[in-house]
């Protein structure tokens, strides 16, 4: 079984590379056989994952060259969640055309490889090789449209600072600990407050917390739709996974609390006066990164536990926020047209984002609440519901302006399809673990 | 201490002071070919990659950039001669303080001294040019810190250089398209 999963990890890896070459070799007009690529290199990861996660299941530890793999069944179920919501955002892609030149092609390949090693990833420096091939190609998908290099530079500057970052903390804990595997640092090796906030900067500056969420807005709102999606949803997920990981390092969990409900608090105020829609769903997801920053920093099982239901659930949650942007045609912040259909997918998002239920979020953030309850910490569960409430009223608001437009024309079935699975995908991670009793086990 | 470690520090405060590009190229290359000296001096794997990226591909990529965009600002240089003498000793002292003492204190100071540099400098080719200074006095200090099994595995050394050295090239990239848009190279327009 152990060779079984290294083959299934390092095929999710190399798989899309491989794909990327072939990309490189077809040419651009023929574009039919490039979304049959597309969609075959996308479907066989899906299909990988799926196996890994029901076949194989966790438990198993390799090493290739010199990168270090975990798999548990939580990473396995975060990298399937991944591949989906990368599929489904393929689907819109061919649909709506960004498949259009070779290198946002490539790039996405090298993206989605960079997010699956990312989340397997057990030691610093996989994490770091990992996280700096996600920044080289989003900073260049940023990029590919039309006026995203304004965006791409922030990105790519901001990003690379905190890789830098990352990588001095990682030496220092080298030169101390003699290798890469997380470990905890005692204060007997002196300057190891270098480290903790050495790689706290880095990893939140990579995860968009407050105050170091610069790059955020322009880089979700600038880009094209589908880059969006993947890099608030997928790329965010597998940064606040790094940050899980080395919480055994930070030692730091009542700073980090703090961060938590300033982010989410913060964000969801900023929320409210944004009046271009993307600008919006890039707050949300601000707010988002918040709640599960707090609930890791917590630690407690029940927060665990709802970190990474809210973790997933964000997976897909905001490809269906920034799909259904792609279904607006914006102009200085007023909507030109809209298409009814996607209001269920701003409805569903959105209420994952405030959490309401029946959605994943609802769920998430009740457990997260709930362990905030058993640690007596009444005054953040305070300012989380009330920066959950600020979320509801910014969702209100773009829906009362999206609600009162006429749908003008038929949109593609792709986006409709992709919009209404995930929206599903969204209601199920809310429904399952109660359905099946999982959730009564805590 | 290495007696070539306080040449570094020159070579990088020099890199920020100066505004002619072709200039600050040279100090660049300088610098690179110290740390890939410094290096082979004790691994021949990792200072020949370190040599390869730092004194070839890396002045190249830099030379295509200051062709592309060069825009000199004279003006600049005083503020950067006061940002210089205050943070190089106040980080010293600050290192001091800390009780690092040992060898890699003056690359840890190198490392810190660029971080002031990238925030303050006013120019994006500036940026270009201090992040290569901090990233190889990172790979240089790391490269002193891993163990036998990375610092001579071939594969390893270079993952570990293209993932630090592929950000560069796209933020070089992106600088040239920042120019070719804005027709200026000061940061402060992003942030806008």
């Amino acid at each position: 079984m152990a060779a079984l999963a290294l083959a299934l990890v390092m095929f999710s890896i190399v798989f899309p590379l491989v794909s990327a070459l072939v990309f490189i070799v077809v040419r651009k007009e023929h574009k039919r056989v490039k979304n049959l690529i597309y969609f075959g290199q996308t479907f066989i990861s899906l299909v990988a994952m799926a196996a890994l996660l029901f076949f194989v299941g966790g438990g198993f530890s390799f090493t290739v060259v010199f990168l270090n793999f975990n798999v548990t069944l939580q990473f396995a179920l975060v990298a399937l969640a991944i591949v989906t919501a990368n599929f489904l955002v393929m689907f819109y892609n061919i649909g709506h055309g960004y498949s259009g030149s070779i290198q946002y092609d490539i790039f996405m390949c090298v993206l989605l490889s960079s997010l699956i090693g990312g989340v397997f990833a057990t030691d610093l420096i996989t994490n770091y090789i990992f996280l700096d091939l996600t920044l080289f190609s989003a900073g260049y998908l940023i990029f590919s449209i039309k006026d995203g290099v304004r965006a791409a530079y922030k990105f790519t500057f901001m990003n690379f600072l905190a890789s830098m970052l990352i990588l001095f903390s990682i030496i220092i804990f080298s030169s101390y600990t003699g290798g890469f595997s997380i470990q905890p640092l005692t204060s007997a090796y002196g300057f190891e407050k270098l480290v903790f906030f050495g790689l706290l900067i880095g990893v939140l500056t990579k995860v968009g917390a407050v105050p170091f969420h610069l790059w955020v807005s322009s880089a979700y709102s600038e880009s094209a739709v589908p880059v969006a999606a993947i890099l608030a949803g997928a790329a965010n997920c597998v940064g606040l996974l790094m940050l899980y990981k080395i919480m055994p390092i930070l030692q730091v969990g009542y700073f980090l609390q703090i961060i938590g409900i300033v982010t989410a608090l913060y964000a969801s105020i900023i929320a409210i006066n944004q009046h271009v829609l993307r600008k919006r769903f890039a707050y949300f997801s601000i707010a988002e990164t918040g709640f599960i920053i707090y609930a890791f920093s917590l630690g407690n099982p029940e927060a665990i536990a709802g970190g990474f239901i809210l973790l997933i659930t964000q997976i897909f949650v905001k490809p269906v926020l920034f799909l259904f942007s792609g279904l607006l045609t914006e102009e200085h912040g007023l909507i030109k047209k809209v298409h009814n259909f996607g209001l269920f997918g701003l409805v569903t998002g959105s209420f994952s984002i405030a959490g309401i239920p029946i959605t994943g979020g609802f769920l998430g953030k009740y457990l997260i609440l709930y362990s905030a309850y058993l640690a007596r910490d009444y005054l953040s569960i305070a300012l989380l519901l009330l920066a959950s409430f600020f979320l509801l009223y910014s969702f209100l608001l773009s829906y009362s302006k999206v609600s009162a437009l006429k749908q003008e024309s038929e949109p593609h079935f792709t986006t409709l399809m992709s919009i209404m699975i995930l929206s599903m995908i969204i209601i199920l991670i809310g429904l399952v673990p109660i359905i099946t009793g999982w959730i009564w086990t805590l | 201490m290495n007696p070539l470690y306080p040449v570094l520090l020159l070579l990088s405060i020099m890199i920020f002071l100066d505004y002619k590009f072709f200039r600050v190229l040279a100090y660049a290359i300088a610098f690179n070919f110290i740390v890939a000296i410094i290096s082979l001096q004790t691994e021949m794997v990792s200072g020949t990659v370190l040599f390869l990226f730092g004194c070839i591909f890396f002045p190249l990529l830099m030379w295509f950039a200051i062709e592309k965009c060069e825009k000199v600002e004279k003006e600049w240089f005083k503020e950067m001669v006061a940002i210089t003498i205050i943070s190089v000793p106040a980080l010293y002292l600050f290192f001091a303080y800390l009780g690092i003492t040992e060898d890699h204190a003056m690359l840890f100071l190198i490392f810190a001294f660029s971080m002031i540099a990238i925030l303050t400098a006013k120019n994006l080719l500036k940026f270009l040019f201090i992040f290569d200074v901090a990233e190889n006095t990172l790979i240089l200090t790391a490269y002193s810190f891993f163990s036998a099994n990375i610092t001579q595995n071939l594969p390893a050394v270079i993952f570990i250089e293209m993932a630090t050295f592929l950000p560069l090239v796209l933020l070089t990239y992106l600088t040239i398209h920042m120019f070719k848009k804005y027709r200026s190279l000061n940061p402060w327009r992003l942030w806008h």
